[in-house]
């Protein structure tokens, strides 16, 4: 029997086990001499943490990890879904060229291994490239259904948030794509988003879970913004369908803040991000954030109430990309 | 009007031992199903199981008795389990009981379940082994499964510079 490589070629796994030889002594099945298709259903069931714990053990599950991860964490794949081979190539390069990501629920389901043809496409653009990609879907066989003009929406009064517009388009195959346009660099207005649970991104060089261990370890997620107001309802909503806990505010206003949301300075591809780098090389730039719990005042366009104290990502700095460098070495040029 | 005898078909496992068992409960296999729908006579041989021995049999045929009559899963709703799939490793408390068998065992039963082909089976025994994984350090992972260490300290160094992020637990 053979199984696919990351790499394309074909490779021949034994299936018939030694232990079950009668020409060999018998040899205790131990979980690093399984075959690679036993070690991939295994590989599904435990969250990319677990992952690399196990790739920590020895050189033959380093391997199988690593082909694992590789196979399953790629970006071709979920842009195949949506695009024709040659098509997928055109539109790699333009994310690339212009630094547009990928967000929301595909990213979501990037990171769950569960994308599939029913979720749609997000994209985040810069104002600027939106015509480009108008333009390149519309000649790749998608049709605009809902092109808002610009006429923008304010999203609360957060500075994080700037003048949004959406366009929705769809293709011969009921496949869906969005395009949100934005002058928001990608980062920040991921870290604006309603919900811990929605902030991964994936870009051409890397795809980083910036709340990883409540999202998909515990499946679980921390508004950020007043749950009264439509979009955050709708995100609340859309985690809640999945089977999400969505953190009660009460609770962390009684100091019931764990591990999952540390209210400590982060950075994009710091300890407690999920991040798939694709190669090792060059510089990235990264944002500063922290999660606050006003515990001294209450947020004040939370519920209207005033009686909670609500987490929100309250600061982004922008730093010297050398301190990062020195902290984070290794990881890949994200800026450009 | 009496009902219609089940028939029983022969197995032999690597270690000789023979079991004789109705062909339904058989048929969970879909390796087996597939060689019973190929041969068009009866036949009085056993088939022979070259990959399986006897005690770990008769812990296949524990579980194929229990699931009788349960339906088998196609290849339609295996791809809507793949497209709706949440990484669920809940496991029956029937099944739960069932494989609660020591490690070799249930490596064994792993190994089993994969080469005759009864996929609910190998998903009790990944899901028990994706259980026994989770959220463990690489040392306790290593002596849970008696993994050697075979990396070199460079090596190691680098690994675990590499993957720093996921001890943060």
């Amino acid at each position: 029997m053979a199984a696919r490589s990351t790499l394309g070629e074909v490779r021949t796994y034994n299936y018939i086990p030694r232990t079950f030889s009668s020409h060999r002594a018998k040899t205790i099945p131990r979980m690093d001499s399984l075959c690679y298709e036993l070690l991939e259903q295994i590989f599904e069931l435990v969250n990319p943490g677990d992952l690399h714990c196990i790739a920590q053990t020895c050189s033959t599950l380093n391997e199988r990890v690593d082909s694992y991860l590789k196979e399953r964490f790629a970006l071709e794949p979920v842009l195949s879904l949506f695009f024709t081979p040659e098509d997928v190539a055109d539109f790699y390069g333009m994310l690339h060229e212009t630094g547009a990501v990928i967000i929301g629920t595909t990213a979501f389901h990037f990171f769950d291994r569960s994308m599939s043809k029913h979720i749609p496409l997000e994209l985040l653009v810069d104002s600027g490239d939106r015509s480009l990609f108008h333009e390149w879907l519309k000649s790749s066989g998608y049709d605009p259904i809902f092109i808002e003009e610009d006429w923008p929406i304010v999203e609360e009064d957060n500075d994080v948030w700037s003048d949004v517009t959406i366009a929705d388009f769809v293709n011969g195959d009921d496949m869906f794509v969005r395009v949100h346009s934005t002058d928001v660099e990608a980062r920040e207005f991921v870290l604006g988003l309603h919900i811990t649970s929605a902030m991964n991104f994936i870009s051409t060089r890397g795809a980083h879970s910036l709340y990883p261990r409540a999202t998909f370890d515990i499946r679980e997620g921390l508004p950020t913004h007043n749950l009264t107001i439509g979009t955050s309802l709708a995100s609340t909503e859309y985690f809640a369908q999945l089977g999400f806990t969505i953190v009660d505010h009460e609770q962390l206003a009684r100091g019931m803040q764990t591990n999952f949301y540390p209210e400590q300075q982060r950075y994009v591809g710091d300890s407690k991000t999920w991040s798939f780098i694709p190669s090792n090389k060059g510089k990235y730039r990264q944002h500063l954030w922290k999660l606050v719990y006003r515990h001294d005042k209450a947020y004040t366009s939370f519920n209207g109430a005033g009686g909670y104290e609500s987490p929100q990502i309250e600061d982004y700095i922008n730093i010297d990309e050398d301190i990062v460098d020195a902290e984070n070495e290794g990881t890949d040029d994200d800026s450009n | 009007m009496a009902a219609p005898a089940t028939q029983q078909i022969k197995i032999r496992c690597n270690d000789e031992k023979e079991f004789t068992v109705d062909r339904d409960v058989l048929e969970r296999s879909v390796l087996i199903k597939n060689m019973l729908e190929d041969v068009t006579e009866q036949q009085d041989a056993p088939i022979p199981l070259p990959n399986v021995s006897g005690p770990v049999m008769a812990k296949v045929l524990e579980y194929c008795t229990h699931h009788r009559g349960e339906p088998l899963p196609s290849a339609d709703t295996e791809q809507s389990q793949d497209e709706t799939r949440k990484r669920t490793t809940d496991i029956s408390e029937w099944d739960q009981k069932f494989i609660t068998v020591d490690q070799e065992m249930l490596f064994e039963i792993i190994l089993a379940a994969n080469y005759l082909d009864i996929k609910s089976l190998l998903d009790v025994g990944c899901k028990t082994v994706a259980n026994m994984i989770k959220g463990k350090t690489p040392e306790e992972i290593r002596k849970l499964f008696n993994i050697v260490n075979d990396f070199t300290p460079e090596e190691e160094a680098q690994i675990k510079k590499e993957n720093e992020w996921a001890e943060d637990r």
